[in-house]
């Protein structure tokens, strides 16, 4: 077990993250303090939400594109509701993820029962949820969100004052996000559900010949996502206080590649949850970093992409190393 | 003993108007190891898959399991009736451990829904003990090299009471150790009143293992018989229908001619001090079990692999051959499994076949292809080789089986090789097309090329080589001349200690 941990990629990533603070934090001194770390926790907590849900996906042999409109459809819809009738935050809570529940479900119709190929039916929903917002919406921007939204994102569950008089603290949206990925784990690793999904992923037709209910494994995981997006809306408008049409659209590139950095195979079947969060780590603290080096955030897609090229290149690499050795004789 | 399991009778199925199987009569008893042969396309998978209740026969046939008569037999209630499929590919989970490879089935079989370490282990080392053999529970089944993943599947499939343990192609990928530690496993089972069925190409495995054995030729059940009343002539003629000459006439080989020696090669944990000479016109068998070194000696010489120390000589000359495109430029060849066969595209012309593998050689100046030259190659082989067609033009598939083997011959002879290194080339072939690539390479033995086949069948060798190396555990020990050796003699070489 330990020689299986020293060679893996969470290793290497986490490495790879530790490296890369030091160099920053050479650069710009303020960056390795406990206060930006807990806010880099905090904030990356949407993006980890939904990156786990991508994730599970990806394991399946999928891949979902659609969870930014789902995201942003549900968040507009239960704002819009919870302006004009009481409701307090649970509720809202309750309401998006039920909506991004039934946004996953169509997926999960779709790519069951029409064998579409994930990334059409996903491309097609996502075009038809968003526009079907912006066109019945005439003005999809909400202001006037209420109140007991802000209060979640500034609730801690441990904090503490530092010496120049700043709170800093493990924010209660942190707490959501880990949760989020404890549940899950626990999914994918004790339960024949989450095994099923390992299962498809990693050879499809044995999985249909072992008996696995591959319709129920389906529904789970594109609900799931549905699910996890719902929650990520209402932890963004918590954070953001108002409801934009496009901002989380944005996201998408970010997350899958944050997934992908993480470990996960687009061929599926491969990747952990640890690793998920560890490519969402990465490409916080390289946002994150260029801020403090007074970097133009222009450039945040060009360092991202670099390094989602560069190591998931190594990565690649040396397994054609290890292919192109030759077996040892058995003793 | 004698009891009836599985009967079926009248079967047919048809495929879109192919007649895959038609009006089989077939019949298993309780604890008996029953063999199914037939070449490809034969109709053994559709069979198999009908026991399974994958495949739905036409109507007007009657199959009875455990005295219990189906009108339609599906997935499940084959799978309730005791009945497990191992399939030729296996039907693996590569990134899901041992132990929950092993278990899975017997989990949804019980429909729980939370996984126990602790019990899928306990479940995982009874399947293993049972069949004798040792595997690590907690690696991931696609770390595992392809005969433990077979194991792993033989173990999936014995977790539980099952009365009938369908093997399709068991021994594809296995070594001869490990066949003989299957083929204990499939004698425990038997003594355990379970019934095996055995789908299988290689004869001697048959003879050693079945109870009875049943021929299927073009879809009709051509008999069922005890296995102690058959020889091995019968056998191959009932599948094939047709005569095989069996000792074959081998050309002598040029033996003042070296066309490729090893000296000495070394490559640590691989192979060790390896000499040997092969000669023009010669085809040497190498024949050793799966870890061997066999293959890993051959990509060494092939340039993949570089070896630690050695030396390597083409026709008397020391070559250090550093990449695949060294090797290929001093005419060798290097062909794994059934690539020699493999090598046509049945839905295009015998010309495009024949240019196929040196296109690049054929551009002209305006680098488009040279028409006038491809007509040449084309024109001369027919003639050459006496290939019955029209034209060149003609679909491959057109040609009959024999034609096809020339075109294939012409186009490994208009690459104009030295030597070619086979790496079992009929693996996982019928009998009658073994025929095929056997005359094929004799064939190209006779134009003076030299080649190297490496194989796991002491028959194969015994009868189709001229000299043959024995490899074990990364060295040579011992050389012997075909005609001095006899299979059990060579059998018993191999697998002493």
């Amino acid at each position: 077990m330990g020689r299986k941990f020293l060679r893996s990629h969470e290793l290497y990533l986490f490495l790879l993250i530790v490296v890369y603070s030091i160099i920053v934090n050479s650069i710009s001194k303020s960056f390795l303090t406990a206060e930006n770390m807990f806010d880099i926790l905090k904030s990356s907590s949407i993006m980890g939400v939904m990156a786990i849900g991508v994730f599970i996906v990806m394991l399946s042999g999928g891949i979902d594109i659609s969870f930014p409109a789902i995201a942003t459809v549900s968040m507009y819809v239960t704002v819009r509701l919870l302006e004009r009738f009481n409701g307090n935050l649970l509720i809202a809570f309750v309401m998006a993820s039920t909506f991004g529940i039934m946004f996953g479900c169509v997926n999960a119709f779709l790519v069951y029962y029409f064998n579409i190929p994930t990334l059409i039916v996903t491309l097609g929903t996502s075009s038809i949820f968003h526009g079907a917002m912006l066109s019945i919406a005439k003005i999809p921007h909400i202001y006037t969100v209420p109140g007991y939204f802000f209060e979640f994102s500034k609730k801690y569950i441990f904090s503490w004052v530092n010496k120049e008089g700043i709170t800093i603290g493990f924010s209660t949206m942190t707490c959501t996000m880990l949760i989020i990925a404890v549940v899950s784990w626990l999914i994918l690793r004790y339960t024949m559900l989450g095994r099923g999904i390992y299962a498809i992923g990693g050879n499809l037709e044995a999985a249909k010949r072992a008996g696995f209910n591959i319709m129920r494994i389906q529904f789970f995981i594109y609900s799931w996502i549905g699910f996890l997006s719902g929650i990520a809306s209402i932890l963004y408008v918590s954070l953001v206080r108002h409801v934009h049409p496009f901002n989380l659209m944005g996201m998408l590139l970010d997350v899958i590649a944050a997934v992908v950095l993480g470990g996960a195979s687009l061929a599926g079947g491969s990747g952990t949850i640890l690793g998920t969060f560890l490519g969402v780590g990465m490409i916080y603290f390289i946002k994150n970093s260029l801020i403090f080096m007074k970097i133009p955030s222009y450039w945040d897609p060009v360092v991202i992409g670099l390094v989602i090229i560069v190591s998931t290149g190594i990565n690649a690499y040396s397994k054609t190393l290890g292919r192109r050795g030759v077996t040892i004789i058995e003793s | 003993m004698n009891e009836e399991f599985l009967s079926l009778k009248n079967v047919s199925k048809s495929f879109s108007g192919v007649q895959a199987l038609s009006h089989v009569d077939f019949s298993l008893r309780r604890g008996e190891v029953h063999c199914l042969v037939g070449e490809n396309g034969s109709g053994k998978s559709t069979l198999i898959k009908i026991v399974a209740g994958v495949v739905q026969p036409d109507p007007g046939c009657e199959i009875i399991i455990n005295k219990k008569y189906f009108r339609k037999l599906t997935t499940i209630d084959s799978m309730y009736e005791g009945i497990q499929v191992i399939y030729q590919d296996l039907s693996l989970f590569p990134n899901l451990t041992v132990a929950e490879n092993i278990s899975i089935n017997q989990y949804l079989e019980e429909s729980k829904k939370v996984i126990k370490r602790r019990e899928i282990n306990s479940i995982a080392e009874e399947a293993i003990n049972k069949i004798g053999t040792q595997l690590d529970t907690s690696i991931l089944v696609g770390e595992l090299p392809i005969a433990k993943q077979q194991l792993v599947a033989i173990c999936r499939a014995i977790t539980r009471g099952e009365k009938l343990i369908i093997m399709d192609e068991p021994t594809s990928s296995l070594g001869k150790k490990d066949i003989d530690n299957l083929f204990s496993v499939i004698r425990n089972l038997k003594m355990k009143g379970i019934s095996v069925l055995f789908v299988g190409h290689k004869l001697n495995e048959i003879f050693e293992i079945a109870d009875r054995v049943t021929v299927l030729r073009d879809g009709k059940n051509i008999g069922t018989y005890n296995i102690d009343k058959l020889d091995n002539e019968q056998l191959i003629e009932m599948m094939t229908g047709k005569k095989i000459e069996k000792s074959q006439y081998m050309k002598k080989y040029d033996s003042k001619k070296v066309l490729l020696e090893v000296k000495d090669l070394t490559k640590h944990g691989q192979f060790k001090d390896i000499c040997f000479k092969l000669y023009a016109g010669e085809i040497l068998g190498i024949i050793g079990l799966v870890g061997s070194g066999r293959t890993e000696l051959a990509l060494s010489i092939f340039g993949l692999t570089e070896p630690d120390s050695g030396n390597i000589f083409i026709e008397g000359i020391l070559y250090k051959i550093n990449s695949v495109k060294d090797a290929m430029n001093l005419g060798i060849g290097y062909l794994p499994e059934n690539r020699l066969i493999q090598g046509l595209f049945m839905e295009h012309s015998i010309s495009k076949n024949m240019i196929v593998t040196m296109i690049h050689n054929l551009i002209n100046k305006l680098r488009l292809l040279d028409k006038k030259r491809i007509r040449n190659i084309n024109d001369t082989w027919i003639k050459e080789l006496d290939i019955k067609t029209p034209s060149s033009e003609l679909i491959v598939k057109q040609l009959s089986g024999g034609n096809q083997q020339r075109v294939v011959l012409s186009k490994w002879l208009e690459r104009n090789p030295k030597i070619l290194i086979l790496d079992g080339p009929t693996i996982g072939i019928d009998v009658g097309a073994k025929e095929e690539i056997h005359s094929i390479i004799k064939d190209l033995a006779d134009r003076g090329i030299g080649i190297i086949m490496i194989s796991d069948e002491v028959s194969e060798v015994v009868h189709h080589s001229h000299r043959i190396l024995l490899m074990k555990e990364g060295q040579m020990p011992s050389e012997f001349s075909s005609s001095s050796i006899t299979e059990s003699e060579l059998l018993g070489r191999l697998s002493e200690k």
